[in-house]
């Protein structure tokens, strides 16, 4: 953030939990959330953005990351009503255009999820460790200390924490094969 | 929202010309994305810090919320794992030891290209994450 001409990380915060509260709204998967973030924060890497357009990229990249992620995906106007207008169709479809060229097409990011999966898989899927896991993935996005954290080790960190927050035992070693963490 | 305050440059003519020719639609001048989100300085790339997870700094909790300013990419550090030899050592035997559960029937696994699936995620999240696309 620190090359970005007029942002601070406390608009980082509030653009998360903005989209966070969209997300929801569209009841989308959680996939769709991480995706949605990486997008941001790959796109805010090589670009400056104005204040005054940094929803227009959240707003975007929830777009964007919806029609990977998801089955059916919310419709620009219906992203034009969650900006509440702040924005025009034709704004949201050339902020797509554009941010996609800037990422190259390159939207295939394995995010936490998979990798919390296969974690799970080694702990046969207990309920507890995996829904706490799962919450803990979701405030890492909020805090800007975890944007340079590789998923698998974010899905680690979150599946090692929660087991021992539920008493289930310091490590299991499982979960460190599943995710080859080095 | 105004997104043209800086762009004031152009002539008198300029603005004339413009106004005749949107004098229905009182829409802003179109700015393409290209000049408003500019390229970011080089020099940033060079600038982020690692969090050493094996140093003991409990005492500096990073949690005080005093984090508008504008500085505090290196106030704030980045959580990028580390391992000690010890860590390497202990999954070293771990993978050797471990020997996962073959499922065949388990669909959402795809249990027969588990490995080569998740080697290959392991590649592409690297060049994906924010602070290494440059």
């Amino acid at each position: 953030m620190a090359h970005q001409r007029e942002l601070s990380w406390q608009m980082r915060r509030v653009l998360i939990d903005w989209i966070i509260q969209v997300h929801s709204r569209f009841h989308l998967l959680p996939e769709t959330l991480f995706l949605t973030v990486n997008i941001i924060d790959r796109f805010l890497t090589v670009r400056n953005v104005p204040v005054d357009k940094l929803q227009l990229v959240g707003a975007t990249a929830l777009f964007i990351a919806s029609k990977y992620e998801e089955i059916t995906c919310p419709a620009v106007e219906e992203i034009v009503f969650m900006v509440d207008n702040g924005y025009r169709g034709e704004e949201v479809l050339e902020a797509e255009r554009f941010m996609v060229n800037m990422l190259q097409f390159e939207l295939g990011w394995p995010g936490p999820m998979s990798f919390l999966r296969r974690i799970s898989k080694a702990d046969d899927y207990d309920a507890n460790t995996r829904t706490l896991a799962k919450y803990l993935l979701e405030v890492t996005i909020i805090d800007e200390r975890f944007v340079a954290s590789p998923p698998s080790f974010v899905a680690a960190v979150t599946h090692s924490l929660a087991r021992r927050m539920l008493n289930k035992g310091y490590w299991v070693t499982q979960d460190e094969m599943h995710t080859n963490v080095d | 929202m105004p997104s043209n305050i800086n762009n004031n440059s152009s002539s008198l003519e300029d603005i004339e010309d413009a106004e005749l020719i949107v004098i229905d639609t009182p829409e802003k001048p179109h700015i393409s994305l290209e000049d408003q989100f500019t390229q970011v300085d080089d020099e940033f790339h060079d600038s982020r810090s690692t969090m050493d997870i094996d140093s003991d700094d409990s005492a500096t909790e990073p949690d005080e919320e005093d984090d508008t300013t504008e500085t505090d990419l290196s106030s704030r550090r980045l959580c990028i794992p580390s391992t000690t030899k010890r860590d390497r050592e202990e999954l070293r035997i771990v993978r050797n030891n471990f020997a996962e559960e073959y499922d065949p029937w388990d669909t959402s696994m795809v249990p027969e290209y588990a490995e080569d699936i998740f080697r290959y995620m392991r590649e592409l999240e690297v060049p994906l994450q924010p602070i290494s696309l440059m």
